[in-house]
């Protein structure tokens, strides 16, 4: 099946503003998301490719947290389409099934289960058959046991196997959760603010987990950290009232006039 | 040859091995000893008086030979002809009193007839001949049965045994007993010696017979008074520590009940959040269960029948759990996350079910017999006596247990059970079958209730209404324990087991219970987490 004849069978293919690359693994196109009159997401047109670590960032109000929940089902689009991997229209999903086809979600406020151990939650958060008659006489295998533990070291977290994750700071509770996401194997991982609240040291190894996982992960980064973002190397896409202001590295982006009086200027 | 004729008389096998032990000391004998004549002759005497003593005199002489004679006469295979005591061995007539036997047959062989007080006193005095018994075991019940009864005609025999005894326990016994038996003495030395040495028993009539000798009334000398007074302090303090420890037993008893009802409502309150009020009928499903298997094993494998708790254990996991699974998919299923919903339709369920018992078993008390290896009991002090079949009930309780621990702690299960305990979306999110965990738990709760079932109906009735007693007990023990928390569920009931059995030995039930609920209303004020709550969806 061509990505033409699935966006023909969708009547879409005639809006679309550019044609869709056959790597993308994240088609927005011609978004609009309306609060009582005021427009989130106004006509947003964006583009991810597969295994990119793209960065969004954007002055307060911009739209940037209002694109995720449009990606993950949260929150329904007026109009205009999201695709996943060209052919999955997720505007037809609900939030578990988006879950399902591979997109996870790193919220701000950490979501870890605090009564269970490290070991535990990515146990948890692995992506088994996760059935009941299978669950019940499932063991720790050495394949799973080499999964955690690689896990484990990717999220610095590796001396702290059996601890109770409530127990962790905070900056070690965030990379839990990536590790847990990291674990259910999603194709597209989307991560709203994932250094707020970390201190220097934090944020600079968070940064140096986000660069491992760079050609090997599709990863939207949500941020405000100008500092983390410049250690990301990435491309920068910067969101205004709801759609696209301008895209390419920092320093482009940060000489950018338009940029500059959004963020300054006003 | 006089063993083997009478092994050849005795029909009965059951006779044989009780007179086995005698035998055995006929064998380390040089010769047969002979009873006095005149004494023998006596049991055919004309007066009950007459023949009581002779059976007493038997007794005194404390041998081998009286015993036998005494059980035969017991067993009613004595016969006489004139003044001569005879047993028939065939058509053979042998004199009791020598062991010979008698040519030409004698003539006009009448049975000794036996009645109530002869017999009486026959049963006395082969329990004292018990004490000569090989068999330890044995020789320890009849001293223990002797320490009560024994009066100054025993006395003779008790000296023989002291001389022959050598297990210090056994002589232990019999020195006490010897001791009260002196107590009638009326030398004051003697009786002041007895009182002394009756000061290390653990009788509890006993210490009727010192409290007899405080009062004056009773005893006159001042010296033997007040040490009567010394020794029933110390017989009081061991009897209180006899007393505390099996109530403290009666207390872990009750309060594996306890955790056996709780245990199952600790995860269906702790997961879903069901105020589930059938769970006590639930424990009547395994009770039944129970009963049911137990009429199985009666017609169909009599031979095991013995077994058929063990049988019913897995019969009332299923059966329970199967009625859980059921109740969650058609009704409970349907109202989660309403409460009150809940805790009406669930009450509801339990009157359905508690009818459809009626219905199908009637609305009486239903007989569920103990096995053999359920029954009887362990006499760990004079007066602490523990029950075999709470015993075991205990044990199972921690086994049960500690099966839940493994299940919940080392299976994939039990982690995704107490992620959706802690987080019901979130456990969602990762992939976790919430709404199959739910039915999983609901039912694996039901099962344990059954489990409870099965150890209710070895210690009480098993009726339609059983179930209603305990559910309100379980409910008070998971609160208190913390919800979703087996370390606190073990500890709020076996406190509460304890704690109300304490106080009815002081204050009596009504107030027990009065107590107890004060004192857990008081602890909820305090902590409405519970003693050992975890961070949890529900106690956020």
């Amino acid at each position: 099946m061509s990505d033409t004849s699935v966006n023909m069978a969708h009547g879409m293919g005639e809006n679309l503003s550019e044609p869709i690359k056959n790597n993308s693994i994240l088609q927005l196109s011609n978004i609009t998301v309306s609060f009582d009159g005021f427009r989130a997401l106004n006509d947003l047109t964006l583009t991810f490719q597969v295994n990119e670590l793209r960065c969004i960032i954007g002055p307060n109000g911009a739209g940037k947290t209002t694109m995720m929940d449009v990606i993950t089902g949260k929150t329904r689009a007026d109009s205009g389409t999201v695709f996943f991997n060209q052919t999955i229209d997720l505007s037809n999903l609900s939030e578990p099934e988006i879950a399902r086809v591979g997109i996870g979600r790193k919220f701000q406020k950490p979501t870890i289960f605090e009564n269970h151990t490290v070991f535990e939650n990515l146990e948890l958060a692995m992506k088994v058959d996760k059935r009941v008659r299978h669950s019940l006489f499932a063991v720790v295998d050495d394949l799973t046991r080499d999964r955690i533990s690689d896990t484990l070291r990717l999220i610095h977290l590796g001396e702290h196997t059996e601890q109770v994750a409530g127990r962790l700071s905070h900056g070690q509770k965030q990379w839990l959760e990536i590790g847990m996401l990291l674990m259910q194997e999603p194709q597209l991982l989307l991560l709203d603010e994932p250094v707020a609240g970390m201190t220097d040291d934090e944020t600079e190894r968070t940064g140096e987990l986000f660069n491992s996982l760079k050609g090997k992960q599709s990863l939207v980064v949500v941020e405000h950290d100008m500092a983390f973002v410049e250690q990301l190397k990435s491309n920068v896409i910067v969101l205004h009232e709801g759609s696209v202001l301008c895209e390419g590295d920092l320093a482009t982006v940060q000489a950018n006039p338009k940029v500059i009086e959004v963020y300054l200027g006003r | 040859m006089f063993l083997k004729i009478r092994i050849k008389m005795l029909s009965n096998f059951s006779r044989i091995v009780f007179l086995l032990p005698f035998f055995l000391i006929v064998f380390s004998l040089p010769a047969y000893a002979a009873l006095d004549p005149e004494i023998v002759k006596q049991l055919n005497a004309e007066t009950n008086e007459e023949k009581v003593a002779s059976i007493k005199n038997i007794a005194l002489l404390g041998t081998p030979e009286a015993a036998a004679l005494l059980q035969a006469m017991a067993d009613d295979a004595l016969s006489f002809s004139g003044d001569t005591i005879i047993r028939m061995e065939g058509d053979r007539a042998i004199n009791v009193a020598t062991g010979q036997e008698i040519k030409p047959l004698p003539e006009n062989i009448e049975t000794l007839v036996t009645n109530n007080s002869t017999r009486r006193a026959l049963n006395a005095s082969l329990s004292l001949l018990k004490l000569f018994s090989p068999d330890r075991e044995e020789r320890i019940k009849a001293a223990k049965a002797l320490e009560a009864s024994a009066d100054a005609l025993s006395m003779p025999i008790l000296d023989q045994v002291l001389i022959k005894e050598s297990d210090p326990e056994i002589k232990q016994i019999i020195t006490l007993t010897r001791a009260s038996i002196e107590l009638k003495n009326p030398d004051p030395a003697k009786r002041l010696a007895a009182v002394k040495s009756l000061g290390e028993s653990n009788h509890p009539d006993v210490k009727i017979k010192l409290t007899e000798l405080t009062d004056p009334a009773n005893e006159p000398d001042a010296g033997v008074q007040s040490a009567a007074k010394e020794s029933l302090a110390s017989l009081e303090n061991r009897l209180l520590v006899g007393e505390s420890i099996s109530r403290v037993f009666t207390g872990l008893s009750l309060g594996s009940v306890l955790l056996l009802a709780a245990l199952g409502l600790a995860i269906t309150y702790g997961v879903m959040g069901i105020i589930n009020m059938a769970h006590g009928e639930l424990l009547m499903v395994g009770a039944y269960a129970t009963y049911v298997m137990q009429g199985i094993f009666r017609t169909h494998f009599p031979e095991y029948i013995d077994w058929y708790v063990l049988a019913a254990i897995p019969v009332a996991f299923f059966s329970a759990g199967l009625v859980g699974i059921l109740l969650e998919r058609t009704v409970i299923r349907w109202l989660y996350g309403r409460p009150l919903e809940t805790l009406l339709t669930t009450w509801g369920l339990s009157l359905i079910l508690i009818q459809s018992a009626r219905v199908a078993f009637g609305p009486q008390n239903l007989e569920v017999a103990n096995p053999i290896w359920l029954s009887g009991s362990i006499e760990a002090m004079s007066n602490v006596v523990l029950p075999l079949n709470r015993i075991i009930i205990i044990g199972f309780a921690f086994f049960v247990l500690a099966l839940m621990w493994v299940l919940l702690n080392r299976t994939r299960l039990g982690l995704f059970v107490r992620a959706v305990t802690q987080n019901r979306a979130m456990a969602g999110c990762v992939g976790v079958p919430t709404a199959r965990i739910d039915t999983v738990a609901f039912g694996l709760g039901s099962a344990i209730a059954g489990l409870g079932g099965v150890a209710l109906s070895q210690i009480a009735n098993v009726g339609p209404d059983m179930g209603q007693g305990y559910i309100v007990d379980a409910f008070m023990t998971v609160v208190l324990g913390g919800v979703g928390q087996l370390a606190g569920a073990v500890w709020a009931a076996m406190g509460l087991g304890i704690v109300t059995k304490l106080i009815e030995g002081v204050a009596g039930a009504v107030i027990a219970k009065i107590v107890v609920l004060a004192i857990i209303i008081a602890i909820i004020q305090k902590r409405p987490q519970g003693l050992f709550a975890i961070k949890g969806r529900f106690v956020d």
